[in-house]
């Protein structure tokens, strides 16, 4: 299929959506690969996207980049090395989020009893 | 923002870099995740799930398969999704109407620079809008959107090539006027 027709197919939004079967997937990586105005065409449809999710954006609260960072700290360390299982940390992180949990219910128990 | 700098600092466990990532992505992907677990609650729970997977993943991060943000849209759309395909999840909500899915909660507009972003979709119709949303946002397939709105798949087809291409267009304009009025005000 020449590039033109791939690109007016539809499939290319389809990619972007995740809802390629795996053969799609691979035929518009060899087109994307030989082309570049297939490249410039996935770039653009996700580019439209990324400004649509930014438009609809909704402020979290103010405190949940700190629990985010904290949580990252308190990971086993080498989680990103190249090569390592990134599963290692999958016990610490449940069991640091059930201790979080805890101190979420004591805290709001503690609030209830003293206000 | 230099995406790809960003990457390599947090493929080298860069903390600084995950804080910028959330600041220049939070709140959309917040949004996202909010629109389909709808609690804050959980979005929360969820959005922190995602980015502690971002950081300990990044390393997997193709950049030739796609772009920085669609890869975090996806595992913020899919954690946010596994959280309502839970059993307790389904007990305690009911299911998404039409009603609900149109009328979600509008976006912040935080940041002054998005105010025209959030004109551009704004002004799109409500029905592609609703396409952009269920099958970008919210995991549906094109079968399933066609089946969720009674709308032939043919026409959801081309409805959504025309969707992107509308918003495509029209925050190309807004991109060609702002760099106008800055060239002007020089």
């Amino acid at each position: 299929m020449d590039f033109q027709s791939f690109i007016q197919s539809g499939l290319l939004e389809a990619y972007v959506a995740g809802q390629c079967t795996a053969a799609e997937r691979q035929e518009v990586a060899r087109m994307a690969e030989q082309h570049p105005e297939v490249r410039a065409e996935l770039a653009q449809i996700e580019q439209a996207l990324e400004n649509f999710a930014v438009a609809n954006a909704i402020a979290p609260p103010p405190g949940l980049k700190d629990r985010i960072l904290d949580q990252i700290d308190n990971l086993p360390q080498s989680n990103n090395a190249p090569g390592s299982n990134s599963n290692q940390g999958n016990s610490g992180s449940s069991a640091l989020r059930i201790f979080q949990g805890l101190a979420v219910v004591l805290a709001a128990a503690a609030a209830f009893f003293f206000w | 923002m230099d995406n790809q700098q960003l990457i390599t600092r947090l493929q080298q466990q860069d903390r600084a870099a995950i804080g910028e990532l959330y600041d220049a992505y939070g709140d959309a992907l917040f949004g996202v995740v909010l629109r389909i677990v709808h609690s804050r609650e959980l979005a929360e729970q969820v959005l922190q799930d995602t980015f502690v997977k971002v950081w300990r993943n990044v390393s997997s991060y193709d950049a030739s398969k796609g772009r920085l943000f669609t890869w975090l849209l996806n595992i913020a759309r899919n954690t946010a999704i596994d959280v309502t395909r839970s059993a307790h999840f389904q007990q305690s909500r009911k299911t998404d109407s039409i009603e609900n899915l149109l009328h979600t909660p509008g976006g912040d507009a935080l940041n002054p620079d998005h105010v025209g972003l959030r004109e551009v979709v704004d002004r799109l119709d409500d029905k592609y809008r609703l396409l952009i949303e269920l099958v970008y946002f919210k995991g549906y397939t094109q079968e399933e959107a066609a089946e969720e709105t009674n709308i032939p798949l043919g026409t959801i087809k081309t409805r959504l090539r025309y969707a992107i291409a509308e918003l495509r267009t029209q925050f190309g304009a807004g991109l060609v006027t702002a760099l106008n009025l800055f060239f002007l005000s020089m």
